[in-house]
């Protein structure tokens, strides 16, 4: 049977189990995607009506893949599954529900009314927002100086008719809740993907959902819980099998990603937890080298490192650099490309910090999971509004002036503006307007991971979830930046350790480690430690790396740190 | 009307380039060496593109000029002569293709602004234009050219220095063994390839698959006095569309001027950390590829892939091929001549009192007579002159990044010589 071509015992049997409810534990890199969409089309060759299949996951990368995948398998009759994120599936329900398009506020939005409102400061909203947020997911609850902005916030959108993202959980389940017979969306099989990461509002959605029906499957990974912050709730994965009694539990244990070396010491970093299934895994690949674990002087030196390490196996990306480093092709045959290499890192501020040496060094890189608001949207839509009124001719500085007066311009705006200009100088202003639309709806989507893209991907360790690459460099694994510690806060070491799990399986074939002995942190040079995770990792899965201080006289010499 | 052109030089904003290639630099470089047409070099550059659209003035064939206001009055009246500029850029391409890392560095020409413009908000999309005048992108060479065909009709994309050993299409490292193999479809658009300072027209001619192929040279100058070491001669009206066609169809493309392939910087192979270089022939025989002093795989040089990629024996000339002439820059052959270092006062002094004399770097290299240059030098440096322009010199080949060792004299006759001239 073709649907079960290519499956290892375990993943079959996830596959072929769809009656009641089940749980599936699907560790990284076990097939998991591969198994979902499988299951997907079991469901539909067992005669299942596809629009009685849902199968729901968290980003919209996901879920693009998700797609994607299950058209290549099934072809056309994708068409009447759904398969989407939770906030996909809100709004597919009050638009059926209405009968009409609604108007979606995100989070640019969200952050322009309440700015409007309230007069704060770009900050001061964006923290707000957030906070409106987590109450609405009934994280946290509401004091009384926010209930004043709540109310206020909320009349106002209600004013405009328009919905945030949280309002296509919340309301969606009250539309469940109140008409019981919403024919269009009695799903019979529900797959809930990235169970564990579910918060509370998400949990009643899916229990609301599923109140018709027993074929409940939830897939997930305990060790996987990285979004503690955002309010999920990993009891609900623990509990699973107490909570839809009768359930089947499943565990994908072949792991096809990393090598032994990597996949085992990450295992028995993973073990230090409690909250957790605890399913071992055994991988396919061979041994593999040890994990490197790099000991550097200070924070520059850990960017410098991460450099010459990628220059190294790239072999030289330029004459200038194989004879200032006396980087060769000593290796013999080489295979990398730009896009087999990932940094990873705890905080947005180190990942700011390696973009810029990255932006130095000349290597093409994308910076992913950091939390802007875009503000590609504003200029997009300043020049939609120039199209009803169009001038003449286009006055190149003065519509830099203009551009500036509605916010930030980054450098690189700028530049794409200067040579749009040039580019479109002969053009008529509708068509070089039109133009520069375009050019910026293209970039939109900054901060997401393209695929696509050839070029180193730094990211936090947050982000990275879900992606893969052949070279890892985890930098800062230091005592306060992983586990992250903050005065305020107690620290949540399982989450932590949860976290850098994640960034260790991100690795197929090399994990490097990178910590600093002394690091410049919020305004002060501090004495680093490393990471107490480092200790958890056996010393057979390890090498260890120690730069020394540089000596000061051979400036130099300071890139050739492991020469 | 012959023109002497040179594509291929960088900006400041290129890394480790001299400060000295700017606009105005370069204008006055192009004097006084003798070029007529120069490549503006790094368009891509966000910064070097604007200063580009303001120093300089379309002529309306496709041509610049460097507008009035910019020209400094610093050049000999030897050497005053009008300079052509034409845009072009170079692109670093590192990618992987079929399981292998390939790093090609390719040529690109536009006629005028707009067109480059095109070409940076493609580029832009998939990389960073901002921190390199040559740019780094993770990006299929193949893609590379149909981004530059795309942008404009007119447009040309030329691989460059096609043969040494790490950044280019036929490199040993990490590039290819035929065209197709990196732009399979796309080939016919490639008209030319760049042949780089390590090898010359008579090498090229060893590979059949090169015969349609126009071979051009330029300096790659990261400082304005190594601006036209290589360049090419014209024998056309100037346009864009001129030199371009020249290029296709070498009607008009008279030939070019090269190094000494010896001199380049990987003529052959070997380490240049152990101070080994061999010969393609000894690499293979005797050393295995492996080096005699650190025991890791030796860098193989631009006529050892030659040698492996040719169907031809050496000495093969195809019918109708341009001329070439190879030449030392003066600068060299005064270092030779006065034995000392070619940056020294002594020789930029002996350089310019030259220049200032007898007219740019090229007529004195290729036509002054011998008499006029001994009058304004020395016998040694008209012996050294008349040596290289008849070929009868030394040198130690380069190899791995180090530049080949030029040698015109045996110390015994320059003794002959400093002693005819005492008998004079
Ligand atoms: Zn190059
Ligand atoms: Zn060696």
């Amino acid at each position: 049977m073709k649907i079960l071509e290519g499956l290892n015992d375990f993943q079959s049997k996830a596959v072929t189990t769809v009656e009641g409810p089940v749980l599936v534990v699907a560790g990284p890199g076990t097939g998991k995607t591969l198994t979902i969409v499988r299951r997907i089309a079991y469901l539909v060759e067992q005669g299942i009506k596809p629009e009685h299949i849902l199968a729901v996951t968290f980003t919209n990368r996901a879920a693009r893949e998700m797609c994607e995948r299950t058209y290549a398998l099934l072809g056309s009759r994708t068409q009447t599954i759904f398969i989407g994120t939770f906030h996909l599936l809100g709004i597919t329900i009050m638009e059926h529900v209405s009968g009409h398009e609604l108007l979606l506020y995100g989070r640019d939005e969200q952050l322009e009314l309440i700015r409007s409102l309230t007069g704060l400061t770009s900050k001061k909203a964006f923290q707000l927002v957030e906070k409106i947020s987590r109450i609405k997911n009934c994280i946290e609850g509401c004091d009384s100086t926010t209930r004043e902005f709540f109310d206020l916030y909320e009349e106002a959108r209600k004013d405009r008719k328009a919905y945030d993202l949280d309002d296509l959980l919340t309301i969606p389940i009250q539309l469940l809740q109140d008409k019981s017979d919403l024919e269009a969306f009695q799903f019979q099989y529900i797959m809930v993907d990235e169970y564990q990461d579910i918060n509370p509002v998400q949990y009643k959605f899916i229990k609301t959902l599923g109140r018709k029906t027993q074929h409940i499957c939830g897939v997930g990974d305990a060790d996987q819980s990285i979004y503690a912050f955002r309010g999920s709730h990993l009891e609900n994965f623990l509990n699973f099998t107490d909570d839809f009694p009768g359930t089947k539990q499943i565990a994908l244990t072949h792991h096809y990603r990393s090598t032994e070396k990597i996949l085992h010491a990450s295992q028995r970093l993973i073990e230090h937890n409690q909250k957790r299934i605890g399913t071992s895994l055994s991988t396919i690949r061979e041994e593999g080298v040890p994990i490197t674990i790099v000991s550097l002087p200070d924070g520059h030196t850990e960017c410098y490192a991460i450099i010459e390490e990628i220059e190294k196996r790239i072999g030289g990306t330029s004459h200038y650099m194989l004879m200032k480093r006396n980087i060769s092709n000593h290796r013999g045959e080489i295979s990398y490309r730009f896009s087999d290499f990932a940094v990873l890192v705890r905080t947005n501020g180190q990942a700011t910090e390696i973009a810029e040496s990255l932006k130095m060094s000349g290597i093409p890189f994308q910076r992913i999971g950091r939390i802007t608001y875009s503000r590609n949207r504003e200029l997009i839509n300043h020049f939609q509004s120039m199209l009803s009124n169009l001038p003449e001719t286009l006055d190149y500085s003065l519509l830099m002036k203009e551009m500036e007066k509605k916010g930030k311009i980054v450098p690189e705006d700028r530049e794409l503006m200067e040579n749009l200009f040039v580019a479109y100088g002969n053009a008529s202003p509708r068509e070089a307007i039109h133009a520069i639309i375009h050019e910026f709806m293209l970039r939109s989507s900054g901060d997401e991971f393209n695929s696509n893209a050839d070029v180193v991907t730094v990211s936090t360790l947050h982000a990275a979830k879900g992606l893969e690459f052949r070279v890892v460099f985890i930098a800062g694994v230091e005592d306060g930046l992983i586990p992250f510690r903050t005065s305020q806060e107690t620290v949540d070491m399982e989450e932590e350790r949860r976290l850098f799990y994640v960034g260790m399986t991100r690795a197929k074939d090399e994990l490097l480690l990178l910590y600093a002995r002394e690091r410049f942190l919020y305004g002060n040079r501090s004495i680093r430690l490393p990471s107490p995770f480092i200790q958890e990792i056996p010393e057979e899965y390890v090498q260890h790396i120690f730069v020394p201080e540089r000596v000061k006289e051979k400036k130099s010499n300071q890139m050739e740190l492991f020469s | 009307m012959q023109y002497i052109a040179d594509f291929h030089i960088h900006s400041r904003y290129s890394r480790a380039t001299s400060s000295n290639m700017v606009p105005e630099g370069i204008w006055k470089w192009a004097q006084l060496k003798g070029i007529n047409v120069m490549g503006t070099g790094d368009f891509t550059h966000p910064q070097w593109f604007k200063e580009l659209t303001k120093k300089f003035e379309p002529t309306g064939h496709g041509l610049f000029y460097l507008r009035e206001e910019y020209r400094t009055q610093d050049v000999f009246p030897s050497c005053m002569a009008d300079v052509f500029f034409i845009l072009t850029a170079e692109i670093s391409c590192i990618y992987s293709k079929k399981g292998r890392t390939r790093k090609v560095h390719c040529l690109i020409f536009v006629p005028d602004f707009e067109s480059a413009a095109r070409i940076n908000i493609a580029l832009s999309r998939v990389g960073n234009l901002s921190s390199d005048g040559r740019p780094i992108l993770g990006l299929d060479a193949k893609e590379l050219l149909n981004i530059t065909l795309d942008s404009g009709s007119d447009n040309m994309f030329i691989p460059a220095h096609a043969w040494t050993p790490h950044f280019s299409v036929f490199g040993a490292g990490s590039g290819f063994d035929s065209l197709d193999e990196c732009f399979e479809e796309l080939t016919p658009h490639i008209y030319a390839i760049e042949t780089g300072l390590s090898s010359d027209p008579p090498m090229n001619w060893r590979l059949s698959a090169l015969d349609r192929i126009t071979l051009i040279s330029n300096s790659d100058a990261h400082s304005a006095l190594k601006i036209g070491r290589e360049a090419n001669i014209f024998d056309i009206t100037p346009s864009y569309r001129g030199f371009m066609e020249a290029i296709k169809t070498r009607k008009g493309f008279i030939g070019t001027i090269e190094f000494f392939p010896e001199e380049g910087k990987y003529h052959y192979d070997g380490h240049r950390s152990c101070g080994v270089g061999l010969s393609p022939e000894e690499t293979i025989n005797h050393h295995n590829y492996i080096c005699p002093v650190c025991g890791k795989r030796l860098t193989v040089g631009v006529m050892h892939r030659v040698t492996i990629l040719a169907d031809r024996q050496d000495g093969f000339k195809p019918h109708g091929s341009p001329e070439y002439r190879n030449l030392i820059p003066l600068a060299e052959i005064l270092s030779e001549a006065l034995k000392t270092g070619v940056g020294s006062k002594a020789v930029m002094e002996a350089y310019m009192n030259m220049l200032k004399n007898l007219g740019n770097e090229f007529s004195i290299l290729l036509d002054t007579s011998l008499d006029e240059i001994e009058r304004v030098s020395s016998p040694i440096v008209r012996e050294a002159i008349a040596r290289m322009r008849e070929g009868r010199i030394h040198i130690a080949p380069g190899y791995d990044g180090e530049y080949g060792k030029i040698k015109i004299f045996e110390e015994i006759e320059r003794r002959e010589i400093r002693g005819q001239m005492r008998l004079l």
